[in-house]
Formats: structure tokens, sequence, C-alpha cells
């Protein structure tokens, strides 16, 4: 195949743009496109603070590479959240903070351990709540806490479009209505969140994000999280992939005909009461609030 | 004329196999049943698209894209 824009070999096809691309066209596709999310949902502007979270995997790493080449301000952030197996929370920290050396980019790591003295592997071992909800918890309450360290207008992640999209259909098949009111590509800042959550590469398809990180030469880790078998959001996307192989752009229909037609799913709704959590002081629907939970009963299980 | 059929070497998944009769990239990824959307093809390291031609002893690697849960 030859590249549609200059005729050189093509190292991409992208069907669903009905494009196949050499690398200097496909890099510039990938910017610009990034580029065209953001403006189009207003995610940030140059003047704006980003906090991008990066975990080491290749999208967030992208993504803080995509951010910086376009000329936004950045701060990564990242959270060791202490998975020992395959020394995965090791070999991730280990590749940020490589890539944050490597391109000169402040950024912030923070221990749950030493923040909270608990891992998510001492969770797990505890039994009660699964390792991909603690790890939500964490990871949303210490976004929270440092966006506002940091000053930063918004925290910005890796999700792509197979992400929005695998989500978007796990949504729909359980019709979580309060999930398909609030998914958008920004989510304004809230009374119980300081900054707005962005995801500039939620129209990008995952494995545009990993073509780009390739010829990049972006190094970033390869394994799954030990905890993420049988996730069903692995499910959903390998069900949209199989529609995607036949009819290309499926995704990126889905998930922009959603956020056209989303005015469908908002309801009425009561205003739910925040008060402070009286351990950390965080905005919470009850207190303590569900990290404060998670530390204290992590502390009582060290002291039993 | 018609691409010679031809013996090359595929690693995915930590695996390495040689795989025999393929023409294309394309008939690698039938053969293994593998869906275009969810790898990268590099052939000797190279990107390459579904059509790229390939040589005896050409080493294809196949990157899964997907991540998650």
């Amino acid at each position: 195949m030859r590249c549609k824009k200059c005729g050189q070999k093509a190292v991409i096809r992208l069907k669903a743009y009905n494009l196949s691309l050499c690398r200097k066209h496909f890099e510039e596709f990938f910017i610009s496109k990034t580029s065209e999310t953001i403006k189009r949902y207003r995610l940030f502007s140059k003047n704006d603070l980003i906090m991008v979270a990066v975990s080491g995997g290749k999208d967030s790493l992208t993504l803080w590479y995509v951010l910086n080449l376009l000329g936004y301000r950045t701060h990564g952030f990242h959270i060791d959240l202490g998975i020992s197996r395959g020394n995965y929370s090791g070999l991730s920290r280990e590749k940020t903070e490589k890539f944050a050396e490597q391109y000169g980019l402040s950024l912030t790591v923070v221990s749950i351990a030493d923040y909270a003295g608990f891992t998510i592997d001492d969770y797990h071992r505890l039994g009660g709540r699964s390792a991909c909800s603690t790890c939500g918890i964490v990871k949303r309450y210490l976004m929270n806490e440092f966006v506002k360290r940091t000053g930063s207008s918004c925290v910005a992640t890796g999700h792509n479009l197979d992400d929005e999209a695998g989500v978007l259909l796990g949504n729909l098949l359980n019709w979580q209505l309060s999930y398909l009111q609030r998914q958008h590509p920004k989510l304004p800042a809230s009374a119980d969140f300081f900054a707005a959550r962005v995801k500039p590469f939620a129209e990008r398809a995952e494995r545009e994000v990993a073509a780009f990180a390739f010829l990049n030469g972006i190094d970033y880790i390869y394994d799954e999280c030990p905890y993420s078998k049988g996730a069903t959001s692995l499910l959903y996307k390998k069900a949209l992939n199989e529609i995607e192989e036949h009819s290309p752009g499926t995704k990126l229909r889905f998930f922009r005909g959603f956020l056209a037609s989303k005015k469908i799913f908002v309801q009425e709704k009561g205003v739910s009461d925040l008060v402070k959590c009286e351990s950390c002081g965080q905005p919470t629907v009850s207190s303590p609030c569900s990290f404060c939970r998670l530390k204290e009963k992590a502390a009582q299980n060290q002291n039993a | 004329m018609g691409a010679v059929p031809v013996e090359v070497k595929v690693i995915y998944r930590d695996k390495e196999w040689n795989l025999k009769n393929a023409t294309t990239v394309k008939d690698v990824l039938k053969k293994l049943n593998i869906n275009t959307q969810t790898v990268l093809i590099t052939v000797e390291g190279e990107l390459v698209t579904e059509d790229h031609q390939l040589k005896d002893g050409d080493v294809v690697t196949l990157i899964d894209v997907v991540s998650g849960g």
C-alpha cells in the first residue's frame, strides 16, 4: 500500500478513515486529530497547567508526549499502587520516571504505601472489595488531592476510543443511566472533584496510539495489570473490535453518535448533599470518605 | 506472476513458531485468526501494512495493542 498523501510506502492502514499513510503523514494525522479533539470538546487551553495521570502504559505516556509536542504545559502524576506480582508497579514506575527524565518533564510520584499505609496487594489479601474497585477509589482520591496541591486546571488521562466505546457498550448493556448521563471526553470540575477530567485521546483508536508509540520509540510497560484478567471491559472491547473489523468506523460512529444524542439520557435528579470527610476534609457523600475507610481497614488489619 | 508462498518466523505473545505457505502479512493474520484491529505488525522491526509481501525467513512480530481492565 502507498501513502494516500505522498505515495511513499505506507506503514499503517486506517480502515475507519479509508486511509493508508507513511510514517510522516501518520504522525501528522495523529497529532492533528488529537488537537481537533482538544478543540472540539474545549478540553483545555495553552494557559492551563494540565496534570497528566501517567501509569507507564502506552496511552498515558503517548498522551504526555503529544501534549508536550503540541506546546501545552503539563505535569506528570504517577501513583505507585504497590502491585508486586510480576513487579508490575515497579516496572510501571520505572518506565514513567525514565520517560520523564528522557524528555525533561516534571513528575510527581506518590507511593500509596507511603501515603496511606497500604497497597492494592494488601487490600486484595484482605478480601471484600475487589482490587479494581480499591484501585479506582485510590486513584480518584489521590488525583483529586494532587490536582489541588499542584494548582492544575485539569487532569488528563490516556483513555482512548476503544476504552470509551467499550465503557459505553457496557453502560448500555447494563442500562447504567447515571453513567450514561456523565460519560464525555470532558467531565467538568464539581463539588467532589476539584478540577475537570479530560480525555484527549477519546477519539483515537487504541491501535493508532500503539502505532504512534512504536514509531516514536516510546518505552512503555507491555504487561497488563495482574488483577485485570477477566475484566468485562476487555470483553466489550473485543466485541467492538470484531464489529469494527467487518464495519470500519463503527467505534467512532458509536461514540460520537452517543455524544450527539446524550440528552435522551438526562434525567431530573435530586442534588446529593456532600459533606466534608471528618478525617481528610475532602468532599464526600458520607463521612468518613471511601479512601479513609480503606486506610482504616488496612490499619486495623495490620494491628490485628 | 503471483507471489511465491514462503516460510516465516512469527513472534506473538512471547511465543515463536515457523509458518509456511504465507505470501503476505494478511495470510499470517488469517492463519492465526487474529483481528487486525488488535495488533501492530512489524517485519524485521519495521511497521508494515497487511498487504506487505513476505520473503523467505522474514521475522514477523505481532504486538498486542489492547490493554485494559
